[in-house]
């Protein structure tokens, strides 16, 4: 009998491993390294990202509200209205840009919002010619808060100039009706987007939470590759490398800073890394009460070190920016250069903890690609 | 019972296991394991005037990007490579070879000189690349991509590299391999399969079928071996994660190879089929990926990079025209290409692209599950 019983061990034996494979990630959303992965994606769909989105949609609803004042009555007080929602909303846009997956990514919101620097020539002869599709290729810098910011701020030295362009006898209508179709434009986009999220709409939210798992079209997958592509392109290269010439061999270009004419840059650049660092840490939008985050992750991986060290260089990258001189970036950047590329070297240090060590702490394949090299 | 029992056990599923594999049955050719046959001890496998124009489309390309680099190029020179005149090759042996793209090409392609005309555009738009102008709507001229090198557009956008050499992909070797060799014609049973050929160790139909191979792209020990891959083998191989188009292919054209030296004309159908289909389903697929990849550019607000996917999209789609048996209608093609990407990429949009992809999962339902990530 000592044959059957080896036989029937190998049975079992066999029977175990198909077992212990199929359990992937178990009925309370435990995977196999021991994580609950579903209260972490639950706490950052409830308390980051829904309320970020339903932020965002607000601070739009409001800017297109003030629009529409502005362009009924278009005078300074009413303009300084509008640039104040501006500003509230440019704000908003830095804790939503990273979330670039799911019902964002299929929106084009991040393509609808912020793309810069902005296409002055295009803007106005758009107005012109009073005929344009916000959506087509053409227009993609031409619309969204870059094209909010020329021209608000752009078109004219002082409140007053900007009030007149607006006001001009042949094209003061044409602006402003262009005014509202990119504020309209943007509220649509937000709004579809959160009603994709909200349980009450397209109930993203459920996908998101029960997508566990680490693979590639995992929550967890699309999200650290959402991030990076934002953080490396967008925050790195976009508000600081880019403008301070890292990426053209050294010749500045400190017009191409986010929100060139408003002056905010260096404001949002700070906005837009607490709000990394908040995800990171799982910590609430509005409250910054402490939740399971990515940090947990990484500890209850046996990476305490590494989840620190992270959170440290968030802080890092906060402060050095918030050092910077108190004056536009542009003009700190013409000024001042290496101070700029001295904080560039701290946001490419988090580049590395968080897309080497980071993702190959957690699973995570980095599946975006710069260009398919041919 | 003792543990003897176990041994002729093994024997016997040894046994069995080879003899399904590799066993002589009334002298009949055994399926190699790479796309290697001979007769009497010699080689009988011979493509060289396929290796002959894929060499030279490659070269054409290397020549066109001069332009996309904003060099001046001249039309002549791609009507000589086209016709293989003049010396237009770098080598004797391609300048010499007696054989050409242009006999070969999509006869309704040639008809409306799509390639010429194209040679033509490509070297008068080169005169203002050269010069500096920028492409926009309307103007051809160079656009940067986000790697920072520049491609040359004509005025609606289309990149002219991309249209030329993935457009050949389709109306050359697509072509070749669906309407020529595969065909009835050419390795029908009518066809010659006992005597080889004058000169030659291969039969007619023998020969036929390795010309169809030969425009594949792909080494003879595919997909083991990757090297050297290019054309529709590098771009099989490029998804083959998501629709496993590899081994397929190779698959059918080492059995297809082995049944017409056999003499089994039902299995060299059979596997006749599987070459069209996993082939079309190469081309759908890679449109697929570029429109995905178009997705992003468009938020990213890269339309340099948008432009040069969009004009592979549009060259994948176009060589779905090409199957005499295809699954998705010339109508549906007309619609991704004019209806939903629209002629001018300048007014194309995400919303546009997302109708294209529908139209593509309808006809390929097989891409539904992999449509966003591939």
């Amino acid at each position: 009998m000592k044959v059957f019983s080896s036989i029937q061990n190998t049975i079992f034996a066999v029977f175990f491993i198909l077992l212990v494979s199929c359990d992937d990630s178990g009925e309370n959303g435990t995977t196999t390294d021991g994580f609950d992965q579903e209260a972490l994606l639950s706490n950052l769909g409830e308390n980051y990202i829904i309320p970020a989105y339903t932020n965002l949609g607000g601070d739009i609803n409001q800017l297109e509200t003030s629009v529409a004042a502005f362009a009924n009555t278009s005078d300074i007080s009413n303009l300084q209205a509008v640039r104040g929602s501006f500003e509230v909303a440019y704000k908003s846009w830095q804790s939503c840009s990273m979330l670039e997956f799911g019902p964002a990514d299929a929106t084009i919101l991040r393509g609808s919002m912020n793309i810069y620097p902005t296409n002055t020539t295009q803007i106005e002869s758009n107005i012109e010619s009073g005929n344009y599709n916000l959506d087509a290729a053409s227009n993609a810098s031409a619309k969204g808060l870059p094209a909010m910011d020329y021209l608000l701020y752009g078109t004219g030295f002082d409140e007053a100039e900007v009030v007149a362009y607006f006001t001009d006898e042949t094209f003061g209508a044409a602006r402003l009706q262009y005014l509202q179709n990119i504020a309209t434009d943007m509220r649509v986009k937000v709004d579809a987007v959160l009603q994709e999220w909200v349980p009450s709409g397209g109930n993203y939210l459920d996908t998101f939470v029960s997508s566990t798992g680490t693979s590639v079209g995992s929550s967890l997958g699309l999200m650290v590759n959402a991030l990076m592509l934002d953080y490396e392109r967008f925050v790195r290269d976009g508000k600081i490398g880019i403008p301070a010439g890292v990426r053209s061999a050294g010749v500045t270009r400190p017009t191409a800073v986010e929100a060139n004419y408003s002056e905010m840059s260096k404001e949002l650049a700070v906005e837009c890394l607490n709000a990394y660092q908040k995800l990171y840490l799982g910590n609430a939008l509005q409250t910054d009460a402490s939740g399971q985050g990515l940090d947990d992750y990484l500890t209850a991986l046996g990476r305490e070190q590494l989840s620190q060290d992270i959170d440290a260089q968030f802080t890092t990258v906060i402060n050095d920016l918030s050092a910077l001189e108190d004056r536009p970036l542009s003009v700190t950047i013409s000024s001042n250069n290496q101070s700029v590329l001295d904080v560039y070297a701290e946001m490419q240090k988090l580049v590395v903890l968080l897309k080497v060590d980071m993702t190959s702490a957690l699973g995570v394949l980095i599946s975006y690609q710069d260009n398919d090299g041919d | 019972m003792n543990k003897l029992f176990l041994a002729p056990l093994s024997f016997l599923l040894l046994f069995v296991i080879s003899c399904e594999d590799s066993d002589p049955v009334d002298n009949k050719l055994s399926i190699p394991d790479t796309y290697a046959f001979d007769r009497n001890g010699s080689n009988t496998v011979s493509y060289s005037g396929q290796i002959a124009r894929l060499d030279m489309l490659e070269e054409m390309k290397s020549y066109l990007l001069l332009a996309d680099g904003g060099q001046q190029i001249e039309a002549s020179k791609l009507n000589d490579m086209f016709q293989n005149q003049n010396n237009a090759y770098s080598t004797d042996a391609l300048n010499n070879a007696g054989k050409q793209i242009k006999s070969k090409t999509f006869a309704p392609d040639l008809d409306a000189k799509y390639y010429e005309n194209a040679f033509d555009a490509v070297a008068a738009a080169s005169i203002v690349g050269a010069n500096g102008t920028q492409a926009a709507n309307g103007q051809a001229g160079l656009i940067t991509r986000s790697n920072g090198n520049t491609i040359l557009v004509d005025e609606n956008g289309k990149e002219f590299t991309q249209i030329i050499e993935k457009g050949l992909m389709g109306s050359l070797m697509i072509h070749q391999i669906f309407n020529v060799y595969l065909t009835n014609e050419r390795i029908g049973d009518n066809v010659e399969n006992d005597a080889t050929e004058q000169g030659a160790n291969y039969t007619t139909m023998e020969h036929h079928w390795d010309e169809a191979f030969g425009y594949v792209g792909v080494p003879t020990d595919f997909p083991a071996n990757t090297n050297g891959i290019r054309f529709w083998g590098k771009y099989s191989h490029g998804r083959d994660a998501l629709i496993a188009t590899d081994a397929k292919i190779m698959d059918a054209f080492i059995m297809g190879r082995t049944a017409i030296v056999n003499k089994e004309y039902t299995q060299r159908d059979i596997q006749k089929e599987i070459i069209y289909e996993q082939l079309e389903l190469v081309a759908a697929a890679t449109a697929m990926h570029y429109l995905n990849d178009a997705l992003t550019a468009f938020n990213n607000g890269e339309t340099g990079d948008a432009f040069h996917v969009l004009s592979e999209a549009w060259e994948f789609t176009r060589a779905l025209r090409l199957s005499p048996q295809k699954r998705i209608s010339l109508d549906d093609i007309d619609a991704i290409l004019y209806d939903h990407l629209g002629d001018n990429f300048w007014d194309t949009s995400a919303s546009g692209i997302n109708n294209a992809k529908a139209v593509l999962v309808n006809a390929f339902p097989e891409l539904a599950p992999v449509q966003d990530q591939l």
